[in-house]
C-alpha cells in the first residue's frame, strides 16, 4: 500500500521507452522542457505536443495514467491559468468590470500557460511512468559525477538517496503503525479543524522521529559491520549500459529542437 | 590460534559507571556453534559488537582466526566475519534482494565481473534466488533475515554471528532461519555465535555459555548447561520444554535422571517408562 504511494507513477511495462537508459530519459525530460519555453507560436506548440504524443505512445502507457499525473494539480493550472485571463493587460479589451478584464493578450498568455503546465506535467509522467525511482537516482548520480572535481562527495550522496528510497516505505508503514496505535488510545484523527488537526500530528512525528533515529543508528552499525566505509572506494553492482536505441534518442531530440527553432524563426 | 580468543575483557559503555563487561575471558571454537545465553543488559551484544570491533574493549585481546581484532585489522576482519542483527528491516541497505547482497561486495571491492555469481550463489544458498529483485516491504521478516545472511555468505566469512537475530521473527520465520542455519552448518565451513533468548536455539549449539555479572557464569556443551534450570530460571531464560517436562516430573516424585532431555528424548524416555 505505501509502496503505491510512493511509487504509484512507474507503471511496469517493456516498451522501447522503458528500456531506454534512464540517462537518456532524464536528459530528454530536462531538455524538452527547455525547449517548451521556447515555443512561442501556433506552430511551434504544436510541433512540441506532437513530439510529446509520439514518446506517450512509445511509452504504451494507457493515457488514463497520464491523466491521473495531471489531476492533482488541475487546480492549480486552472486558477493560473483564470488570473492570466483576469489580470493580465494589454492589446484590445473584450470585456471589463473595474480592474477586471478580459484582453486579447490575457487570453493568449493563458493559452500558453495552460499548454505548458499541460506539457511539461506530461513529460515527466512519462518519465516517472517509464522509470522506477532507483533508475532515476541512478541517472542523477551519474549527471552528478563531473561534481566530484571540486570535491562534492557524489557517492556518498548517492548512497544517501537510495537509502532514503528504501526507507520511505518502511517508515511510512511505521506511521500507520503509529497513527493506529495513538487511535486506540482514543486520539480522533479527522475531527476538528485544520490547527487542531496539525496539532494532532504532533504525538504521531515525534515518535516517529525517534524511531527513525534509532533506525538510523542500527543501520549504521550494521553498514560498518558490512565493511562500509566512506573514505574507501566501492565498486558498484548497479551498472549503467549505454545502447544504440539511447543515442538514437538523443538524435530525434536534436531533430525536435532543430526543427522548433526552424519553425520560430521561418514562421 | 584457531577460533575466537577473548582475553581479560573489560568494557564500559561511555556515561555508565559500572562496566558491563569485566576480565571476560572466553573462547569460542572454529566451525563449531556456540551460543551464548543471558539476561536482558548481561553483556551479550557487547561481546558480539567486541568481537566484531564495533566497539573497542577497554581492557584485554580479542583474536578471530589469529588475527588481533584492531582498528587496521577491521576491513579483513569484516571480510571473514558476518553479523545478523536483531531488527530485520534496519539492516537491509539495498533497494532489493540483489543490491542488498552487492552491498557487502560493493564494500569489499569485489569486481563488478564477478558479482552476480557470487549474488546467485549466496541466494540459492538461503532459498531465495527467485525473489533476486524483490523489494524489502515484500519480504517477510524471515525473508529478510535470510537475505542478511546471503549477504554474509557471499563474501565467504568463517564466522557468523547472529545477535538474537530471530527474536522479531514470528515462529514460522524463526523455524526458516534456523533450518537454514542448521543446513549450512554441514555443508559450510562455519563458525556460528549465536545470542538468543529462544530454548530451540539454544539447544542446537555445540557449545552453550551463558553470561552474568559482567563475565562467564557457566559454559559447556548443552546437556550440561542446560540440565541446570535452577541457574537458568534465576537468569530468566526460557527453559527447553523437555528440560521444564523432567522439572515437573522430579518435582512431582518421579525419579528422572539428572540430564538434559530434548522434547524428542523426553518423548522417547517416557515411552520407555511407560511401555
Amino acid at each position: 500500500m505505501s509502496n503505491a504511494i510512493v511509487f504509484g507513477s512507474y507503471v511496469p511495462g517493456n516498451s522501447p521507452l522503458h528500456r531506454l537508459d534512464p540517462r537518456a530519459k532524464l536528459f530528454l525530460c530536462i531538455t524538452y522542457v527547455i525547449l517548451v519555453f521556447f515555443a512561442n507560436g501556433l506552430a511551434t506548440c504544436l510541433w512540441l505536443i506532437l513530439a510529446l504524443l509520439a514518446t506517450i505512445i512509445a511509452s504504451q502507457v494507457s493515457f488514463k495514467m497520464y491523466w491521473r499525473g495531471i489531476r492533482p494539480l488541475a487546480w492549480i493550472i486552472l486558477l493560473t491559468v483564470a488570473f492570466q485571463v483576469l489580470f493580465s493587460t494589454g492589446g484590445p479589451v473584450y470585456w471589463q468590470w473595474g480592474f477586471i478584464s478580459v484582453t486579447r493578450d490575457g487570453l493568449l498568455n493563458s493559452l500558453i500557460i495552460f499548454f505548458r503546465f499541460m506539457v511539461i506535467i506530461t513529460a515527466s509522467t512519462v518519465l516517472t511512468a517509464t522509470t522506477t525511482t532507483l533508475r532515476i537516482a541512478d541517472a542523477l548520480t551519474w549527471f552528478m559525477q563531473p561534481l566530484k572535481v571540486i570535491k562534492v562527495p557524489v557517492n556518498q550522496i548517492t548512497l544517501m538517496i537510495s537509502i532514503a528510497l528504501r526507507f520511505i516505505p518502511t517508515i511510512m508503514n511505521e506511521a500507520v503503525k503509529i497513527a493506529n496505535a495513538q487511535r486506540s488510545r482514543g486520539m480522533n484523527l479527522d475531527e476538528g479543524n485544520i490547527v487542531k488537526r496539525l496539532m494532532r500530528m504532533i504525538p504521531i512525528l515525534i515518535p516517529l522521529f525517534v524511531d527513525s533515529f534509532k533506525r538510523a543508528e542500527e543501520l549504521a552499525t550494521a553498514m560498518e559491520a558490512r565493511g562500509y566505509d566512506p573514505e574507501a572506494p566501492r565498486t558498484h553492482y548497479r551498472q549503467l549500459d549505454w545502447h544504440g536505441r539511447d543515442t538514437v534518442s538523443m538524435v530525434a531530440l536534436l531533430v525536435v529542437a532543430v526543427v522548433l527553432f526552424g519553425l520560430r524563426i521561418f514562421i | 590460534m584457531d577460533g575466537i580468543n577473548l582475553k581479560n575483557i573489560s568494557y564500559t559503555y561511555p556515561g555508565s559507571k559500572a562496566p558491563v563487561l569485566a576480565n571476560l575471558n572466553l573462547q569460542v571454537p572454529r566451525n563449531k556453534w556456540t551460543t551464548i545465553i543471558g539476561h536482558n543488559g548481561s553483556g551479550k551484544s557487547t561481546i558480539a559488537r567486541l568481537i566484531d570491533g564495533l566497539l573497542v574493549p577497554d581492557e584485554g585481546e580479542i583474536t578471530v582466526n589469529g588475527m588481533t581484532v584492531t582498528e587496521e585489522n577491521l576491513a579483513k576482519l569484516h571480510r571473514q566475519l558476518g553479523i545478523v542483527f536483531q531488527n530485520p528491516d534496519n539492516q537491509f541497505v539495498g533497494a532489493t534482494v540483489a543490491d542488498d547482497i552487492a552491498f557487502g561486495l560493493e564494500n569489499h571491492q569485489v569486481p563488478r565481473e564477478q558479482m552476480q555469481p557470487l549474488i546467485d550463489d549466496a541466494l540459492k544458498k538461503v532459498g531465495m534466488s527467485d525473489l533476486a529483485a524483490a523489494e524489502p516491504t515484500m519480504l517477510s521478516g524471515g525473508q529478510k533475515q535470510r537475505v542478511a545472511i546471503a549477504g554474509i555468505l557471499a563474501l565467504h566469512p568463517q564466522t557468523i554471528i547472529l545477535d538474537e537475530a530471530t527474536s522479531m521473527l514470528d515462529p514460522e520465520g524463526r523455524k526458516m532461519v534456523l533450518d537454514l542455519l542448521a543446513s549450512l552448518r554441514q555443508t559450510e565451513e562455519l563458525t556460528i555465535v549465536s545470542i538468543t533468548h529462544d530454548p530451540v536455539e539454544m539447544s542446537m549449539a555445540d557449545k552453550l555459555v551463558v553470561v552474568d555479572h559482567q563475565g562467564i557464569a557457566e559454559e559447556g556443551t548443552v546437556d550440561q548447561v542446560l540440565k541446570q534450570t535452577d541457574l537458568l530460571r534465576k537468569l530468566g531464560v526460557g527453559i527447553p520444554v523437555g528440560q521444564e517436562l523432567r522439572d515437573y516430573l522430579v518435582n512431582a516424585g518421579v525419579e528422572v535422571p539428572n540430564r538434559y532431555y530434548s522434547i524428542n528424548e523426553m518423548v522417547e524416555w517416557l515411552c520407555q517408562k511407560l511401555s
